[in-house]
């Protein structure tokens, strides 16, 4: 009798033993799911451990980020005066593709007799800063990478992110030295959009899908637009997060869509999303984040 | 004393991993390896009861604190993996390979499910055949191959560090 209750109580105590990992993973999951409600309810405040673990690894990450772009650039060109041409020619020929677009807005502009609204020349007219692409957090499930730049930089939430070929994105999380951008590629994605020549309003939605193609669908294109192949599609004055006029890509073959009560299209991003390093920020925003 | 080294020495471990993750990685290779269900993976199944839960909860503490929204969410994910991943410690050897390899696979796999209905499902519920195949079975094999490449180095710093423990 005594032994068999020296047994229970031994296996008693083996199962407790047995138990106790269950127990760090309740206090483990308390803690993260704690985590999750609170930064639901304040998505815009740090907490110290957040700051610290900041300090630590962004700061290297910046460096190492700069080590890493030679290994990684195609034309490796050790001679200084060869990377310097080459640099003021790109940026010569951005200038000539920038002055060509803007002449051909220019005249359309003209031949429509200057319409009630007006498209914004470019972009240049607003005060930018240049970023550093510091690294991609989010795995393969989601289009956004880390730039160099923070609210200590004057990055705000929202801003747009450009390149020199056209929108990149917007600013999802700003953080004291470094900020997320969300591109247009992502699935959370969606740019109010517009022809530059038929002025037609559309829709251009991030989808993972489709951009292995190489394109984005357009969708909302009204009935009776006349939207042609190859227009120019631009960010439009009703979107809310993005400053209008800057160039998303070129559209490709328009259809009618399943329901006939509007048009869909596809769209090649003007910005090649594979091969981006650093990238514009307008520091004028459409409407301030209000939350 | 030991036990602080371990913890040093596996957040290092971490450390590298995650500049690796977000700065080789996604320059060199269409489709990222998950290096961090590796550690949480092989750290579980190698380690005590307990190293795949802390483990686990040390790089989604890491992820959430850099970029995480909501924060939080990846520290959930990763301890319940590293949890997952030492249940099947006791029945594993040391020698045997295929169990963690299998078991960082079907984790992986997991993990990618785990993404999609949290984030995707709602709205792109129809099109799961082009996450299996596009994203969650490319990123399993990767993660596998780099599993297979990592395994001794993983080893033999869970070996070194442990047996300082007992």
């Amino acid at each position: 009798m005594r032994r068999k209750q020296k047994k229970t109580f031994q296996e008693k105590k083996q199962r407790r033993i047995q138990w106790k990992p269950v127990y760090l993973l309740i206090v483990l999951a308390v803690l993260a799911s704690a985590m999750i409600a609170g930064s639901l309810r304040h998505p815009e405040r740090n907490g110290i451990a957040q700051r610290a673990v900041r300090f630590v690894v962004v700061p290297v990450q910046k460096c190492l980020n700069r080590i890493g772009i030679p290994f990684h650039s195609e034309n490796r060109m050790p001679e200084e005066d060869l990377q310097k041409e080459n640099a003021m020619l790109r940026d010569r020929i951005q200038e000539l593709e920038q002055e060509q677009f803007r002449y051909e807005k220019g005249q359309k502009e003209l031949e429509r007799l200057r319409k009630l609204y007006q498209l914004n020349d470019n972009y240049e007219q607003y005060d930018t800063t240049a970023a550093r692409v510091i690294g991609k957090t989010d795995g393969n499930w989601f289009s956004t990478f880390l730039i160099d730049k923070g609210a200590r930089d004057g990055i705000e939430k929202n801003m747009n992110v450009v390149c020199p070929e056209g929108l990149v994105g917007y600013v999802s999380n700003v953080y004291d030295t470094y900020a997320k951008v969300t591109t247009i590629l992502d699935e959370s994605s969606s740019v109010s959009a517009e022809f530059l020549e038929a002025e037609a309003l559309c829709m251009v939605n991030g989808s993972l899908q489709q951009i292995r193609s190489g394109t984005l669908p357009i969708t909302n294109i009204d009935a009776e637009a006349e939207a042609k192949k190859n227009d120019t599609v631009v960010t439009s004055q009703i979107s809310s997060k993005y400053i209008p006029g800057i160039k998303i890509g070129t559209a490709g073959e328009i259809t009618p869509d399943d329901t006939g009560l509007s048009q869909v299209s596809t769209l090649v991003p003007a910005v090649n999303f594979r091969n981006i390093h650093e990238v514009l920020i307008i520091k004028a925003q459409k409407e301030p984040d209000v939350e | 004393m030991s036990k602080l080294k371990r913890g040093i020495s596996v957040c290092l471990v971490i450390l590298i991993a995650y500049y690796f993750q977000t700065i080789f990685f996604p320059r060199l290779l269409p489709l990222s390896p998950n290096l961090f269900l590796i550690l949480v993976v092989f750290f579980g199944i190698m380690g005590t009861p307990y190293s795949g839960m802390c483990v686990g909860f040390a790089v989604g503490i890491l992820l959430d604190c850099i970029a995480g929204a909501p924060c939080g969410a990846a520290t959930l994910l990763y301890t319940v993996i590293g949890y997952i991943s030492s249940l099947y410690h006791r029945n594993f050897y040391g020698t045997s390979f295929l169990r963690p390899i299998g078991l960082l696979a079907a984790m992986d796999l997991a993990y990618g499910m785990a993404v999609y209905f949290l984030c995707y499902f709602f709205r792109h519920g129809i099109h799961i055949a082009f996450y299996l195949f596009h994203i969650m079975i490319p990123e399993m094999i990767y993660t596998t191959f780099v599993g297979i490449l990592l395994y001794k180095l993983i080893s033999a710093v869970n070996n070194r560090t442990i047996q300082e423990i007992s």
